[in-house]
Formats: C-alpha cells, sequence, structure tokens
C-alpha cells in the first residue's frame, strides 16, 4: 500500500555492493583467465594457463593448497570437540552464571586479531609460559621450538574459531530441555549414556553449523599464517596476497583467490547437503535446531 | 517417548531446571575443571600479554618486575596514535554509513515483492559467504588495473562491503518479528507513510540498530585483511600499524598497546550488553 | 443520516475473494457490530473502510464524502486495533498525543484533550507510564483514548476484547458502550464472539464467506434470523427439516410434527429451528411431538441444561422452574414452535 519509494531504499546497500564487490568478483574471475608477462603487463587473450601451471605444479598443491585445507579442517576438528565441551560446561552450569561466561567467550571476538595472535606469539615463544611449563616438568629438556610452525598456525587457528564454535553450539544446546535427557535417564540410561543417545545427536545441527562457520574462517586465514607462521607455512590466503602485491602477478593472484573461493563454496554447497539429509532423515532433529 | 519428544517443542519452563536427578560430585568437580580449563585455553594468552606489558625487559612471561613505562612509551610513537585515530575514523565512518545501508536495505527488502526479491536478499548477505581476502583482492586488483591510486574512499567501500550482512540480518530479524499493526495505527492517527516510519518503526528499530552500529565497529576497526590489501599510507590502521610494530620492534610497548585495546575492547562489549544484551536473557 | 455507506465493495487477493459486493449503511451514532467466523471478511471490510486496505471495487463514504481513493492518514477515523497495537517506546501520553501532533495542535490543546481523554478512561493518573507496565485492561483502555482523542467522525473496532480475559472483557463491554454513548460515536465493532455482537450493538451484520448474511438489530438476529447459517452462528440451535402442512406446521420425515412459529407456504420443503430455551420437554402423548429419551442433566450453577437424544443427534434444552424432574433413559416429548427459515428450502 505505501508504494513504490521503499524499494529505493535499496539502492544505495544494492549499488555499493554492485560496484566494490559483484564487479570487482566477476574481474577476477575474469583475470585468472588471462596472463602477464614478465614485466607484470597484462596479457589479456584468454588462457588456461594459470590453472595448469597451479594444478599440476605439486608445490602450489602440496604445500599450499592442500596445506590450506588439510590445517583448516584439523583446526575445525580441533574447535568443535573444544567449543563443544566449552559450551557443553557453559550450558550445564547455572543460569546466573551462563550470561557471563557467554559474554567471556565474545571477549576474544572483539579483541584485535593481530593482539590475539601477538598474544600466542608471547605463550608458544622460546622463554614463554608452555615451553616453561614443559621443561620444568621434564616433559622437554629444553625449550622446543613451539613457534614459526604448523602446530603454531594449528593452536592460532583453534583460538580463532573456538568462540565461534562455542556460540553456535551453546545456542542449540541451550534449546534442549534437560528433562529429554532426564527422561533416558528414568529409563535406564546412564548419564554419559544419556548424553550419547539424547543430547548428542539433538545438538547436531550446533555442531555442522559450528564447524562450517570454524572452516570457513580458517580455510581464509589470513593473519594467522603471517604472524605464527613466521613466512614458513604458506597458506592460500597469504600467497594471494603475495603473489599480486609483491610479484605484481595479477592473473595468478586472481586463479588462486578463485581456486580459494571454490573451496569455500564447495565447502557451503557440502554443508546444506548434510543439512539437507539430516533433516530428511531424522525430522526431530529439524524442530530441536 | 512420544511424550518427550512433544517436550522438544513445547516452551522451555521458566527456570528450565526440573530436577529429577542430582549429579553426582564427581560430575560436578568434572564440569568446573572443563570450565576452567576451556577458559584458560581461550583468556589465558590475552592475560599473559597483558602481563607482559608490565615487564620491564622485554617480551618475556612471568614479568620480572613492575613498570608503567611501556605505556608512557605509546605516547612516544605517534605513528601509533595516527593509526588509533585513522582507525577510529574509518570505523566510525563504516558504522554509520554501513548501517544506515543495511537498514534503508532492510526496509526496502520488507516492502518490495517484486521477482528480484531472492536475489537481492541473497547478495546483500553473500559478503558473508565470501571471504574477505578475495573481496579485497579483487578490490585491489581492479583499482590496479584502473590505475587508481589506493584512497580512503575504497577502503571505506570495502569496509562496508565485508561488513554489511550485519546491520542487514540484524535490521531484518527485527522486522520479521515486527508486528505490522504497529505502524497502521500511526496511520490512523493522521501519519504519513513517512511519518510513522520516522515517529514509530525507526525509534522501536533501535534495539537492532544500535548493535549493529557497534559490531560494524568493531569489524572495521579490527579489520587486517581488506585494509592489508588497500590502505594507502596515510590510512595505516592500527592492525597494520601493530603488525609493523611486531616485525621491527618486538619489546613490550606492543604489548602495552595491545592491553590498551583489549581493554577497550573490553568496555566496549560490557557496555554494549549493558544497552541490549548480548548474551542468553537473563531475568 | 448515513455517516457511513459501503456500496458494492469487493475486495480480490490474488485468486481468493474475500468480500463480494458488500453493501452496508450506518447511521449516525449507531453502534454496529459485524460479526462472523474468522476469514469471513469482517476484518478486511473494516480495513477498507479505514483505508487500510483499498477495495478492489466499489465505493466507501465517510460523513457524506467519498474517500474510496484516499490514503488512511486523511480520513478522519479512530481505530483500535486487536492487539492494542500500543507504541511501546512511548508513554501513554505521547501514544494518545501523537495523533494531535501530526495535526499541528498547539501545545496546551494538545494536554487538555489528552487530559481530557485520558479522564473519559479513567487513566489520567498514568499518563507517564510505559504501555508494557500497563494491565492488559488498561492498555486496552490507552488504545480507546488514543482513537477517541481525535474526535474521529467513526470508531473502528477490530476485535478489541479478544485479548482479555472473560471477566474483563464483560466489564470493557460496559465501558466501551457507556463511552460510545456519551461521545455519540458512529461505531463499527469487528467480533466473532455473537454474545459481545448481541449485547453491545444496535445492529448486527452477520458475515460469512466474504458475503452479508443478514443485517438486522440482535433480537431480529437472533430469534428471527433468515439462514441456517445465521441461525447457528448467533447461538445454539437445534434444526428441523421436513415438508409445510396447513401453512403452520412441519411434517419431519420420521412422522413427527413440529409448530412453527411463523406461516410457511403449505406444501415447501424447508428447515426450520428451535433454540434450548424454546423447547418444554413433556411427557410423551399422541400428540405427534419430536420424541426423545432424555440423557442427562446438565448443572451450570445459576443454571441447567437437559441433553436429549433425538434420533442420532444430542440436542440441549433449558431447564426452567417447575419442570417435572425426569430420570435418565425416560422417554420425553418436544413442546416447541420452531422458527422456519427462508433459505431452508435450498439448504436441503
Amino acid at each position: 500500500m505505501i508504494g513504490r519509494s521503499k524499494t529505493l531504499l535499496l539502492v544505495p546497500s544494492v549499488s555499493i555492493l554492485a560496484a566494490f564487490f559483484v564487479v570487482p568478483l566477476i574481474w577476477v574471475v575474469g583475470l585468472s583467465f588471462m596472463s602477464s608477462d614478465g614485466t607484470g603487463k597484462l596479457v589479456t587473450d584468454f588462457t588456461l594457463g594459470n590453472y595448469t601451471r597451479f594444478l599440476t605444479d605439486a608445490y602450489y598443491l602440496d604445500a599450499l593448497l592442500w596445506r590450506t585445507v588439510r590445517l583448516a579442517a584439523i583446526a575445525t576438528l580441533f574447535s568443535v570437540v573444544i567449543g563443544y565441551f566449552g559450551a557443553l560446561a557453559i550450558v550445564r552450569s547455572a543460569p546466573s552464571w551462563q550470561p557471563w561466561l557467554i559474554l567471556l567467550v565474545m571477549l576474544p571476538l572483539w579483541v584485535n586479531l593481530v593482539v590475539r595472535t601477538l598474544s600466542l606469539m608471547v605463550v608458544l615463544g622460546r622463554t614463554g609460559p608452555v615451553n616453561q611449563f614443559l621443561v620444568w616438568t621434564g616433559i622437554a629438556d629444553r625449550p622446543i621450538p613451539l613457534l614459526f610452525n604448523e602446530t603454531a598456525v594449528l593452536i592460532g587457528m583453534v583460538q580463532v574459531a573456538v568462540p565461534f564454535v562455542v556460540m553456535s553450539i551453546y545456542g542449540v544446546l541451550q534449546s534442549i530441555p534437560r528433562q529429554l535427557e532426564h527422561a533416558a535417564m528414568t529409563v535406564g540410561a546412564t548419564p554419559l549414556s544419556a548424553f550419547r543417545r539424547v543430547t548428542l545427536p539433538l545438538s547436531m545441527p550446533g555442531i555442522l553449523a559450528g564447524s562450517v562457520l570454524a572452516f570457513g574462517i580458517n580455510v581464509e586465514s589470513f593473519v594467522v599464517p603471517i604472524l605464527l607462521g613466521g613466512g614458513r607455512v604458506r597458506f592460500m590466503s597469504v600467497a594471494a596476497y603475495e603473489t599480486a602485491t609483491v610479484s605484481n602477478n595479477l592473473p595468478f593472484a586472481a586463479t588462486i583467490g578463485v581456486i580459494l573461493l571454490v573451496v569455500t563454496m564447495a565447502m557451503l554447497a557440502l554443508y546444506q547437503w548434510a543439512v539437507r539429509s539430516m533433516t530428511r532423515a531424522r525430522p526431530v532433529l529439524a524442530t530441536a535446531g | 517417548m512420544g511424550g518427550a519428544l512433544d517436550d522438544a517443542r513445547a516452551p522451555r519452563p521458566r527456570d528450565g531446571r526440573v530436577i529429577l536427578m542430582r549429579p553426582s560430585p564427581a560430575f560436578i568437580a568434572l564440569r568446573y575443571a572443563t570450565l576452567a580449563l576451556f577458559f584458560l585455553f581461550l583468556l589465558a594468552p590475552l592475560g599473559v600479554l597483558v602481563a607482559v606489558s608490565f615487564n620491564p625487559t622485554a617480551m618475556i612471561f612471568p614479568p620480572q618486575g613492575f613498570t608503567l613505562k611501556w605505556y608512557a612509551v605509546i605516547l612516544d610513537k605517534p605513528d601509533f596514535l595516527h593509526a588509533a585515530w585513522a582507525s577510529t575514523k574509518l570505523a566510525a565512518l563504516t558504522a554509520v554509513l554501513g548501517t544506515a545501508c543495511g537498514v534503508f536495505a532492510a526496509l526496502g527488502l520488507k516492502n518490495y515483492g517484486g521477482p528480484l526479491k531472492g536475489a537481492i536478499s541473497g547478495l546483500l548477505m553473500s559478503p558473508l559467504f565470501i571471504p574477505a581476502v578475495i573481496v579485497a583482492l579483487a578490490l585491489f586488483q581492479i583499482i590496479f588495473t584502473l590505475g587508481i591510486q589506493a584512497n580512503v574512499w575504497v577502503l571505506l567501500a570495502a569496509h562496508i562491503v565485508v561488513t554489511l550482512p550485519y546491520p542487514v540480518r540484524n535490521v531484518m530479524a527485527q522486522l520479521d518479528g515486527f508486528d505490522q499493526r504497529l505502524e497502521e495505527a500511526a496511520l490512523t492517527v493522521g501519519a504519513t507513510p513517512r511519518q510513522a516510519l520516522l515517529r514509530v518503526t525507526l525509534p522501536l528499530l533501535r534495539a537492532s540498530i544500535v548493535p549493529s552500529l557497534v559490531i560494524v565497529f568493531i569489524l572495521s576497526w579490527n579489520n587486517y585483511t581488506v585494509s592489508v590489501f588497500l590502505a594507502d599510507k596515510n590510512w595505516t590502521t592500527l592492525p597494520l600499524q601493530l603488525r609493523a610494530y611486531l616485525q621491527y620492534e618486538y619489546e613490550p610497548f606492543v604489548a602495552a598497546m595491545s592491553t590498551v585495546l583489549i581493554v577497550a575492547s573490553t568496555v566496549l562489549l560490557f557496555v554494549m550488553d549493558r544497552l541490549v544484551g548480548l548474551g542468553p536473557k537473563r531475568k | 443520516m448515513q455517516q457511513i455507506r459501503i456500496a458494492g465493495v469487493s475486495k480480490r487477493f490474488d485468486d481468493y475473494l474475500a468480500l463480494d459486493r458488500v453493501t452496508l449503511d450506518v447511521e449516525g451514532g449507531e453502534f454496529l457490530s459485524i460479526l462472523g467466523p474468522s476469514g469471513c471478511g469482517k476484518s478486511t471490510l473494516l480495513r477498507i473502510i479505514a483505508g487500510l486496505e483499498m477495495p478492489s471495487d466499489g465505493d466507501v463514504h465517510i460523513a457524506g464524502k467519498r474517500v474510496t481513493g484516499d490514503p488512511v492518514w486523511k480520513r478522519e477515523i479512530g481505530f483500535v486495533f486487536q492487539n492494542f497495537a500500543l507504541w511501546p517506546h512511548l508513554s501513554v501520553f505521547r501514544n494518545v498525543s501523537m495523533g494531535l501532533e501530526l495535526r499541528k495542535v498547539s501545545k496546551a490543546e494538545i494536554d487538555t484533550r489528552v487530559r481530557e481523554a485520558l479522564r473519559l478512561v479513567q487513566l489520567d493518573a498514568l499518563a507517564n507510564r510505559l504501555p508494557a507496565q500497563l494491565s492488559g485492561g488498561q492498555q486496552q483502555r490507552v488504545a480507546l483514548a488514543r482513537a477517541v482523542v481525535l474526535k474521529p467522525k467513526v470508531l473502528l473496532l477490530d476485535e478489541p476484547l479478544s485479548a482479555l480475559d472473560k471477566n474483563l472483557r464483560q466489564d470493557m463491554q460496559v465501558e466501551l458502550k457507556s463511552l460510545q454513548r456519551t461521545l455519540g460515536l458512529t461505531s463499527i465493532f469487528v467480533t466473532h464472539d455473537q454474545e459481545e455482537a448481541l449485547s453491545l450493538s444496535d445492529r448486527v451484520v452477520v458475515m460469512n464467506k466474504g458475503v452479508i448474511e443478514q443485517v438486522g438489530t440482535p433480537q431480529e438476529i437472533y430469534s428471527t434470523p433468515r439462514t441456517e447459517y445465521v441461525a447457528g452462528f448467533v447461538g445454539e440451535a437445534c434444526f428441523f427439516h421436513g415438508i409445510v402442512e396447513g401453512g403452520n406446521v412441519l411434517r419431519l420425515a420420521d412422522g413427527a410434527a413440529v409448530p412453527l412459529a411463523a406461516p410457511a407456504p403449505t406444501g415447501a420443503r424447508i428447515a426450520a429451528f428451535v433454540r434450548p430455551e424454546w423447547i418444554k420437554l413433556e411427557t410423551p402423548s399422541n400428540g405427534g411431538a419430536p420424541a426423545g429419551v432424555f440423557e442427562r442433566l446438565i448443572y451450570f450453577g445459576q443454571s441447567s441444561d437437559y441433553l436429549v437424544r433425538l434420533g442420532d443427534r444430542q440436542i440441549r434444552v433449558k431447564h426452567r422452574d417447575g419442570d417435572r424432574v425426569f430420570a435418565n433413559g425416560e422417554a420425553v416429548a418436544l413442546n416447541c414452535k420452531a422458527w422456519p427459515l427462508a433459505a431452508g428450502a435450498q439448504a436441503l
């Protein structure tokens, strides 16, 4: 009834997105099929050369793409396990505590990522508390290098992703009535098996959502591999940045970006598929989620 | 079992804790231990960093003394102050403009029944699903190709693009549950649609607009990935400046700066929580 | 003078015809109820009068002026919503004053008129509260004050009492009616509650599936409805189907005869109905009255009903003082006069 003028309200956001998001993305995809000569000048002829180069070179495939995906996946696994325990412990604590605990979970999300990564550099450093602990307990006889390797990057990614996972899982856990577990116990389940048979399956939607979020964040990690990997752990996003700004090979940087995009999209599609097949198989989960 | 499943759909009882069985002390201990370990993992590094900022010697934990000298050093670092000011301006602009765009878009989308509705809402949310590094790379490439110098306007637009889904989503969620009759009631007492929007809808949307402003501010203020591609020398933002210090001057004054930022973020988080309640509902 | 004139109004939503050529006049100062089940089009009609919807066809006149194309904010109406739709961010005073503010009325006059309106609904003490701090009944009164403070040409009420609990609803009915009388406001009241409609209105409009079934005084609607639908909707009814004999007796298929309260054409196949309080239970004699079996008595406190099995139907009969006591399972005869329905022939 109020008329067409409200459609005009869409104009600012849609035009910003068109100019600074859609067009550049299309440009990047187009660019990935071009090449550049030695001096960084663009050659606009269509070529699959960049993709062939990427997909046939063991360095790009193993040290870059596979490492990114592998580390992101492992970090996701750890994040989900740690995040699940965290969310469960929070949801089972006194109701008056819960808002404060959730606020504490959110706190790192509000702190600058560079600052958080720096804090890990101090903690994992040669003289950091972790190494002191290892030496003091005798697990290691002298400080071991924890920084500037894959483990450090892994720890960093887990640190970054865990709060997101907790938020996803906490929401779902909170919506599962405790009585469901109690009901299982009244028919003879131990607390542990009641959890395994009732709460865990009902919280699957949260686990899935948390995983996809964590993986999405990890796979595009940028600051963490730069700072904690110390240049030794190359990631897709870092490679794209360096190729574009240092080597000035724009088409190849675009190719790396597009491949990263494809990986992200494939993972999202997989998630959609998992959610759909899960709700189809067990409709109860849909209502609990 | 049917009854139990029905419970899943029923609203949670007010206190949600119908105690049938008291958990054993071992379970309670386990729960507290998990909680402690979890938060140790999550927050201890930040605590270590704060402690290091008081260390008179080097970036080492535990501190070998107590000093505030590193906080004084901050004031001698014009780069840092300049970056903080640049970040604040950029984040404030992003928050105001991005949230305004988001509010407009959510309102527009609600009233738009055209064939492109699904496509437009998908477009508005899509920066959430596309890695920010690709958005930044794309913009970098296009301005490089067009021969445009990196400038603050492109940087600002990029910050708006990657944060736009948050205000759109927040405001749309509130509009979804918005009682249309509140606006209609204004019309029945003689308000034009524009007056109804200004006097009823927008004041009520404050509940999603204020959090959007804060979230966008914080996201923009903390953003590294987009800025590293697009910031020119005059707009070196805080995260970029901190990273530069890390590379060239690994000294406790960086920890002091970080502490300042941690405190600022914490204060902002708690103020925001007081304002709108971030966590689960408390009674 | 007609305060509201609705002429041939239709409303189509996509494929669905919500209103089908509705024509209705409302007199100045009249309290008119529109009664019908949900989805009958009554709220749509009210929203069209208000201008919150536009009719697909037909015209609306308010106070002698054609307002069909006018937007809601130009029509001088007062509207009370089902859930009150009070603005939660504004005080009671500001809720009531907004309409006046928009009309650029002076501060002093706003203050006087708002105070007056709030006094009218006995809320002058709570002017600075927020809606959330009020009870349901108080919110209802704020909504009323917000509508009447503008001195509207017509007051439109969309199921305004349905959000209240039963006792409060009855109190508010009395208050609403006296407010309407005091102000002499032409009012249209939409409801699905027949008791509410009958007790409040000067006239009742019964709607069904987008058309008006009948318009009449509450007495006409209740005692002399024209259709089976109206008879069944406004109160409990027991229907008889048969053929009219001798102009005033209905012969049923099982041979029983029911006297009619009004003449009907002999030989016509019609329906007639009785209300529970029109029936007197008697010991069967050979008069040919419909026979049934007494099942049991339902006790309500202030009154009681009999349940009587009539073939495969169970009907209610109001207990009256002086009725003899029946035993469960005892055979009874129904002594009553049935009201013949004009549309009964088609209904068969």
